[in-house]
């Protein structure tokens, strides 16, 4: 007591001090997250208003679809497909890129251990390769356009902007031992580049089943998350009820990035059964055109009268439900990650995917707050 | 009360249960595909049309694509070859070489100067390598040589090594660069156009639109003949005049190499635009009635929908089109789809679109469509017969049975018998089985087909029809849709046995490759086998059923439809059980139950998981003992018990009894511990509860079936609460008002929960107990009853 009185206003000050350190800490930092942004077509091209777009939103990290990897039965051994044609000048400079390589669960049920050796070994080779020929093409083209300080390219090459690597694949608990094993793999032979693996939601709910993967940085993807040919589904894609029901658990032991959706569709259905994917129907073009379309209301049309669309025969009867995130359910679906998903301090924010009409679906000052609440 | 437990239970039990089911249940839910569910029985057609099976009628995009699978264009290449080299050279020596041997080997040959010794007896082999054929030698190896360098390309697999096909395109260009050369020097006219062939499709592979355009002028204009080299040029020459910008030009040859060639057609197919734009000038470039035939033939093609208006612009064009009677397979084929495959399917479960604002719902977008359908159907006919009349020969065949199938379409199968009888010989293959079929159809339609000779007449036509079928499996979709067709006919009758087993085999040739996707097995248990029937037969089906089954001496009707279809009998005796249960049948429950042995629920019986309590201690109550799990249950001692505590409960208006009858009827709902008395499986715990959409959607979903007694108990505790009801106003003790007032409140709760709420805890919150609940924790709160069985979550209903 005495000790207290002697010392207490220093003690006071000391813990008013604190206090305050604390409070404006608390309440003047916010958390680092990188923006980035999941690319996924074949062929890597930007119009002038796609550039635009991606420097207004600031991008800083781009996941970028190299490869797939698929089994081919014809040669008994997993091939890749689709590789990647990268075009320079695309990118802009010092852009983080991750790699991403989607590997279908086939190749794991098919594959021999020792073929999951080889692969990790041509999976690796097959990356530089791709790095190779984008940089020594924008080498090329850069000695053409650029006499001077030569050096200025570096920021432009793959090879100093990679650190690490995404390995996509909705393993299976009869297929983990296999995809961890390939992840071990790549660890080692490319011990200076980060092995990181998607993660899909029953994976990060079910853990004890689906097997933690022994990397240290998942990438949570927050959609599809029931399936679009199920009729009384409302919205297959992703909304913060199904989200809700996935993250029940807020101690996954790996720090995860999230990937969210801005992508759309068109689910075509007869009598409630499932009869495919309209990618390319415009919601507004639906709604206009009262002659062809009733709206029923929750984003489903009914089909009044027969026509063909593209390749599809349109029934009168037939019902169409459009599905899409709206910016509002976005907006819920972030606050209930932050509430239950153990994200990085360096997160990366990522959304799926990269494609003009879906950025204009919601323009970029909607994406930027996004990203903005996710460091609130 | 653990309501809150109980529903966890509940769902982690539902779960489990899932996986006892033979299903093919898919991570992302289960689906058929479209193609496999497809009903179609007109498969007449004019001669040999394989190289039109890429664009048979198909809910797929492609119904093939492999493009010319008898290889016509590639056999007249062989016989071309044979006629520059002589008889010596075999034709199917030929083949091999050309199209079979690896161009691997046959380069190593090249270089290690073995080619005699590796490709030894091939007699074309022998052939070329004769001094006077060393211009041929060489033209060989140069297109083995870009056979190998085309296949890597076209895989969709890349290989690890070549991320850049630079590899590729340098040494195609190589070899092009040789083609070149020799093409100046070369004087042989067979191989100067084979070498002009194979530059052209380089150059068009390499997207050098402008320099291919001129070498088919330099090469093929000037020499015109009717190689099969020429006309495979054709499509090249089309390619690279799209690759110019000339749509209507490339259109209109894409066309022509259509018309000209069977292995291009469905490339041509693919390149070819119909948008009206296009097809009109497209048209307007044809040089006669024929050209301008195939040109709306290939839009007909590109059509899903209806396209008679361009059947009849065809057949006034060129009535003799090659094209014309396979479009009209296509057209029927079409009407088929959109008539038969709702009807006798059970796909599209009620669409109900009330409620969002659209005035009628799928049923009558369904009869709307229908009637639609079969109006077109009429006018199809009225086509035909107008074709019919000014027709001779094979083509009058094939409209005599095209006409009578679609008057069966229509529902006037008898007006379509005079055709039949119009057919001359001598009668195409094709036309001869679907001619049958039309018998077997009209059969169906006129005769009363409970009799056994027409029930032998249809089985011989059935038989007959997977004996073609073996040879030709495309017919396995006749025999899928004629069975469901002819389930239906006896559905309609009432004979649901017959019906019954006929939807079964329809299920045999569903996937039209022979094999037969259901199991054959006949002892082992399989839900599918009896699912029809749990949803469809009366008793005396049943019956009719078993004694089929039994019956040792069997017509050929009754071995056919009970080949591969039927398990133990004593499944069925259990399902005939099951279905007096549900009908508060005892007496018949009883007796069904007593043929089955003693120990067939605790060792054979699949849901043995299922019936191992004690059915009269209501499950609900399961907090105050102990359960055990051992319990040997058997249907009939346990009918037999219902039934004597019914009749005491007449007696004596024993409220013990009573009491004991409801735990019993709460015990078979869907709530209970012996569901499965009731049930074959249950689903959703927020939704109907014995909705199953995989059985469902290939079964059906019956609506009578759901308004059985036994099931309204098993949905909404109907019987339980009657008998809680009756228990509780002939009650002779607060004991006994105590124990009916709590599970009154069971009942009404669980159906509140499972029917109104849908899984919503915040509406089930709001539940306002029942003057029952009220009762029993206020008049009766000094009763035994109450202390074992009172629960504190029953104050929140309070």
């Amino acid at each position: 007591m005495i000790y207290l009185t002697k010392y207490r206003p220093i003690s006071f000050l000391l813990f008013l001090t604190l206090s305050l350190a604390f409070i404006g800490c608390h309440h003047s930092s916010k958390k680092p997250i990188i923006r980035s942004f999941c690319y996924w077509k074949t062929e890597l091209q930007m119009d002038n208003e796609e550039k635009f777009n991606f420097n207004d939103l600031k991008i800083k990290h781009l996941y970028l679809r190299f490869f797939d990897v698929d089994w081919n039965s014809f040669v008994n051994e997993p091939r890749p497909i689709a590789t990647v044609n990268l075009n320079w000048p695309v990118l802009p400079p010092n852009l983080e890129i991750t790699p991403c390589i989607f590997i279908t669960n086939a190749v794991f049920l098919q594959s021999r251990s020792g073929q999951i050796d080889t692969l990790a070994i041509k999976i690796a080779n097959r990356i530089g390769q791709v790095e190779t020929r984008y940089d020594s093409h924008a080498i090329q083209q850069w000695a053409n356009v650029k006499h001077a300080n030569d050096s200025a390219i570096q920021m432009f090459l793959l090879k100093d902007n990679i650190h690490d690597l995404l390995i996509d694949c909705d393993w299976t608990p009869s297929t983990q031992k296999s995809y961890f094993h390939l992840l071990d793999r790549l660890k080692q032979i490319l011990p200076t580049v980060k092995i990181t693996t998607t993660l899909r939601l029953w994976q990060y709910n079910n853990p004890l089943k689906s097997g933690i993967p022994p990397v240290s940085r998942c990438l949570l993807m927050c959609y599809n998350l029931q399936s679009q040919k199920d009729y009384n589904v409302d919205n297959s894609i992703s909304n913060t009820n199904q989200l809700g029901k996935y993250l029940k658990q807020d101690n996954y032991p790996i720090k995860c990035d999230v990937a969210l959706p801005i992508f759309r569709w068109a689910v075509l259905f007869r009598g409630g059964k499932y009869k495919g994917i309209l990618a390319n129907l415009d919601f507004k073009y639906c709604q206009m055109d009262t002659v062809n379309y009733h709206y029923c209301g929750d984003n489903r049309f009914n089909i009044k009268r027969d026509e063909l669309v593209n390749d599809q025969y349109l029934r009168v009867g037939d019902e169409l439900r459009f599905e899409y995130v709206s910016p509002d359910q976005l907006d819920k679906m972030i606050e209930l990650i932050k509430e239950k998903v153990p994200i990085r301090n360096d997160a990366r924010i990522s959304f799926f995917s990269w494609n003009k009409k879906y950025i204009d679906d919601y323009g970029t000052k909607k994406i930027k707050s996004f990203y903005d609440h996710f460091s609130d | 009360m653990e309501l809150k437990k109980s529903s966890r239970f509940t769902t982690i039990f539902l779960i489990s249960l899932l996986t006892l089911f033979q299903s093919t249940i898919l991570a992302c839910g289960w689906f058929e595909y479209a193609e496999d569910v497809r009903l179609s029985l007109f498969k007449a057609k004019m001669g040999n049309l394989s190289m039109f099976r890429p664009f048979e009628y198909s809910a797929n995009l492609y119904n093939s694509t492999d493009p010319d699978p008898e290889g016509f264009d590639r056999n007249a290449n062989c016989l071309e070859w044979q006629n520059k080299l002589g008889k010596d050279a075999q034709l199917n020596d030929i083949y091999f070489f050309l199209y079979k041997a690896s161009p691997e080997i046959v380069e190593n040959g090249f270089v290690n100067n073995n080619l005699g010794e590796v490709f030894e007896g091939n007699s074309f082999v022998t052939q070329i390598l004769l001094a006077k054929n060393n211009e041929a030698l060489k033209y060989l190896r140069i297109a083995k040589k870009l056979e190998a360098l085309k296949s890597e390309e076209e895989n969709r697999f890349e290989t690890w090594d070549n991320i850049d096909n630079k590899d590729y395109a340098i040494a195609k260009l190589k070899v092009r660069d040789e083609i070149q050369v020799v093409l100046t020097k070369i004087n042989d006219d067979f191989l100067k156009q084979r070498y002009a062939f194979l530059f052209l499709r380089t150059l068009v592979e390499a997207s050098e639109f402008k320099k291919a355009d001129l070498v088919y002028d330099c090469y093929f204009i000037p020499h015109p003949n009717n190689s099969i080299i020429s006309k495979w040029a054709l499509l090249f020459k089309a390619i690279a005049t799209k690759g110019l910008g000339r749509r209507e030009e490339a259109n209109y040859l894409f066309s022509l190499a259509f018309d000209n060639c069977e292995e291009k057609k469905w490339i041509s197919f693919r390149y070819f635009n119909d948008s009206i734009g296009i097809l009109n000038k497209t048209i307007s470039m044809a040089k006669n009635d024929h050209q301008k035939a195939v040109i709306l033939s290939l839009a007909c093609l590109k059509n899903p929908g209806p396209e008679l208006n361009r059947l009849k612009n065809i057949e006034a064009l060129e009535p003799n089109s090659p094209f014309f009677s396979f479009l009209l397979s296509r057209e029927i084929n079409k009407i088929e789809d959109w008539i038969f495959t709702p009807k006798y399917t059970h796909y599209g479960p009620s669409c109900q679109l009330k409620g969002r604002g659209w005035d009628t719902d799928f049923n009558q977008a369904k009869a709307a469509n229908f009637k639609k359908d079969v109006q077109y159907a009429q006018d199809l006919r009225v086509f035909l017969t107008s074709c019919f009349k000014k027709s001779n020969g094979q083509f009058k065949n094939f409209l005599a049975v095209a006409i009578s199938h679609l008057y069966f379409i229509e529902g006037n199968s008898e007006l379509g018998r005079t055709y039949l009888g119009q057919l001359s010989i001598p009668i195409q293959t094709s036309i001869q089985v679907q001619r049958d079929l039309e018998l077997c159809l009209l059969d169906i339609k006129t005769k009363d087909i409970q009799k056994n000779e027409v029930k032998q007449s249809i089985v011989n036509y059935v038989l007959d029809l997977e004996k073609t079928a073996k040879i030709t499996p495309a017919y396995y979709k006749d025999l899928y849709s004629l069975n469901r067709v002819l389930s239906l006919a006896y559905s309609e009758i009432g004979d649901q046995a017959t019906a019954g087993l006929l939807f079964l085999k329809a299920e045999q040739f569903k996937y039209c490759d022979g094999l037969n996707h259901r199991s054959p097995d006949t002892t082992s248990f399989d839900y599918f086998k009896i699912g029809y029937f749990d949803r469809y037969a009366t008793l005396q089906n049943m019956d009719t059923l078993i004694t089929l089954i039994q019956k040792h001496n069997r017509s050929t009707f009754e071995n056919y439809i009970c080949k591969y279809t039927t398990i133990d009998i004593n499944y069925y005796y259990d399902l005939k059980g099951t279905i007096a249960f549900r009908l508060d049948n005892l007496p018949e429950a009883e007796n069904a139950f007593k043929k089955v042995p003693a120990d067939f629920w605790s060792q054979k019986y699949n849901y043995n998981k299922q019936l191992n309590e004690d059915p009269f201690k209501p499950k609900e109550l399961k907090y105050h003992y102990k359960r055990s799990f051992n319990f040997q249950f058997n249907k009939a001692t346990f009918i037999a018990e219902l039934t004597k505590l019914k009749t005491e409960r007449l007696s004596l208006k024993n409220s013990d009894s009573l009491i004991k009858l409801a735990n019993a009827y709460f015990n078979c709902s869907f709530w209970g511990n012996s569901w499965a008395m009731t049930s074959y499986y249950i689903s959703g715990l927020y939704t109907n509860h014995q909705k199953d959409d995989y059985n469902d959607m290939l079964l059906g979903y019956s609506e009578s079936n759901s308004k059985l007694i036994g099931l309204k108990n098993f949905n909404e505790c109907a019987l339980a609460r009657k008998y809680y009801l009756l228990a509780l106003q002939n009650a002779q003790n607060d004991e006994q008002r105590a124990m009916a007032s709590l599970m009154l409140h069971v009942c009404d709760f669980k159906v509140y929960l499972g029917n109104s709420c849908h899984g919503n805890w915040e509406k089930a919150k709001k539940y306002k107990g029942s003057k029952f609940l009220i009762d029993f924790c206020s008049k009766y709160k000094n009763t035994t009853t109450y202390k074992n069985y009172n629960c504190p979550d029953l104050k929140e209903f309070l």
